[in-house]
């Protein structure tokens, strides 16, 4: 199902004012609907083997998937899309791929990185992520964060210790819980939302939501949202002029017509009531 | 994970290991670390230990609590931190030793969060049944991890007591072309958002109030309302 002229998405990876490397790779397949975002850690060049590799493995992984896949089906025990299934078993070879990599080259040994990736199908989306990489989406100008980041900041609010205010004022931003490639096995968490006709979904690395404060995001992308080009690079911009302290990376996509297979999926629906 | 070196009021020192969650300091013998000093309040303050990180907090205590002679209320441990609570001191060592790039992202491994951590994990899968109730942690295992389940009951009309399993990452609830509401389910609880653009002012509502353009997360009990019928969102225990 190619989105063409259903679905406008913008890229860009920048290596900030600080950094002398990008560790950051974003990547996307406009035809099947897939975005794919990574931030990587590790020390020489090993954060940008790691957050390479598992862009690159998840694009393949997905187009090779994708026309044998049984499309709408739901899986009755994870009562998870077929899609958002095969996202996540490329982003577990992505992984393993890396941790893989990282036994056997000394030079590699530790490396590892976050990811989020993003499906749009039948006028849906599945997530799958792993650290503190983020999805937002912008709706009536509205901005919602989608993921929660797996990060200490959320374990201790998760865990009752702290408010958000709190843990955001006095807890380091940078210790994320989980990473790709570092440990022999990964939790994965998925989520499934809709989308509709307007939305604008926003993946971004630690560089930018560091940086920028949800709401100046929120009001950048609901300014430049006619011009994705323009808005990608106004959210680098203002990652790097507030210190550029990291790599800021962001992938946009608009939803500008439904791309539901055949009739609008909630159209289809027998009535439960 | 740190430790604490005590040094109390009459010189005496005592190494203090950080490997529970929650370490109390106070007067009290109830306390992890007792202080027997009258200028220490029954329950001074309390290290919590998450991952490879202190946070030290004052529990109101009526003389404070200083760190490098300063007070605080709450404060993140760095390594080196000398912590004063009445004439006793009390010095944070982390085991990673001097700090270091503060910049860089660091990964926390989750064979490294010991027996204490374990145990938490275990308790938060067992699942309390309040959407408010901790997400399953980090590092809990993906096989390991099954997910929440809830339903939505009918709470009036000729289909009362009928119940609708929630047991997709996705369900969609309601009559096409009037009004539809979207369930989803998060790591931390499931979320309700209204589908299908702005039609009238037919957005569902959740204990009588509209929904936002944003998901809104229920709690277990709330009440959802949806074309005239009355729904109770229900957690599985």
């Amino acid at each position: 199902m190619a989105l063409k002229g259903k679905v406008a998405t913008a890229l860009r990876s920048d290596t900030g004012r600080v950094r002398g490397n990008n560790e950051d790779a974003v990547g996307e397949d406009p035809d099947i609907g897939l975005l794919v975002l990574a931030d990587g850690m590790g020390g020489h060049n090993a954060g940008e083997i790691a957050s390479g590799i598992s862009v690159t493995t998840v694009l393949d992984v997905v187009r090779r998937r994708w026309a044998q896949l049984r499309h709408g089906e739901v899986d009755a025990d994870s009562g998870h899309s077929v899609e958002a299934l095969t996202l996540r078993a490329a982003i577990e070879q992505a992984h393993r791929a890396i941790h893989t990599l990282a036994q056997s080259q000394p030079q590699c040994a530790g490396m590892g990185t976050t990811i989020v990736a993003c499906l749009l199908h039948d006028d849906r989306m599945s997530i799958a992520y792993v650290g503190d990489s983020r999805l937002y989406r912008l709706r009536n100008g509205k901005l919602e964060q989608i993921t929660r980041d797996h990060s200490l900041v959320e374990e201790l609010i998760a865990r009752g210790h702290y408010s958000r205010a709190d843990a955001e004022r006095l807890v380091r931003k940078n210790i994320v819980t989980r990473a790709l490639g570092v440990e022999p096995e990964v939790a994965i968490d998925l989520i499934e939302d809709t989308v509709e006709v307007g939305d604008l979904i926003l993946l971004c690395s630690d560089g930018l939501s560091d940086m920028v404060s949800d709401e100046l995001i929120g009001l950048t992308l609901a300014k430049h949202a006619a011009t994705l080009d323009y808005a990608a690079d106004a959210l680098v911009t203002l990652a790097n002029t507030r210190g550029g302290k990291d790599n800021v990376s962001v992938a946009l996509a608009r939803v500008d017509r439904s791309f539901a297979r055949g009739r609008r999926w909630y159209e289809r629906l027998i009535d439960w009531f | 994970m740190g430790k604490l070196i005590v040094t109390d009021s009459s010189g005496k020192t005592s190494e203090f290991e950080l490997t529970k969650e929650r370490v109390t300091i106070g007067r009290h013998a109830d306390n992890d670390i007792a202080l027997a000093d009258k200028a220490v309040s029954g329950h001074h303050a309390v290290v919590i230990t998450v991952l490879q990180e202190s946070f030290l907090e004052d529990l109101d205590s009526t003389n404070g609590t200083q760190v490098n002679g300063k007070a605080v209320t709450k404060h993140p441990l760095s390594h080196g931190d000398v912590i004063t609570i009445g004439r006793n001191t009390l010095r944070y060592e982390s085991n990673a030793g001097a700090e270091d790039d503060f910049e860089r992202t660091m990964i926390l491994k989750p064979g490294q969060f010991g027996a204490a951590f374990d145990a938490q994990v275990g308790k938060a899968v067992g699942g309390a049944p309040s959407s408010d109730a901790p997400r399953p942690p980090a590092a809990a295992a993906p096989a390991a991890a099954k997910p929440m389940l809830a339903k939505l009951r009918v709470a009036s009309g000729p289909n009362a007591g009928k119940e609708l399993e929630l047991s997709k990452a996705l369900t969609t609830i309601g009559k096409p072309g009037v009004q539809v509401a979207a369930v989803t389910r998060r790591a931390d609880g499931y979320y309700i958002v209204h589908v299908g653009g702005d039609t009238g002012s037919q957005r569902p509502l959740v204990n009588g109030q509209p929904i936002d353009t944003q998901a809104r997360k229920l709690s277990h009990n709330d009440t959802v309302e949806l074309v005239g019928t009355k729904m109770t969102f229900l957690m599985h225990p």
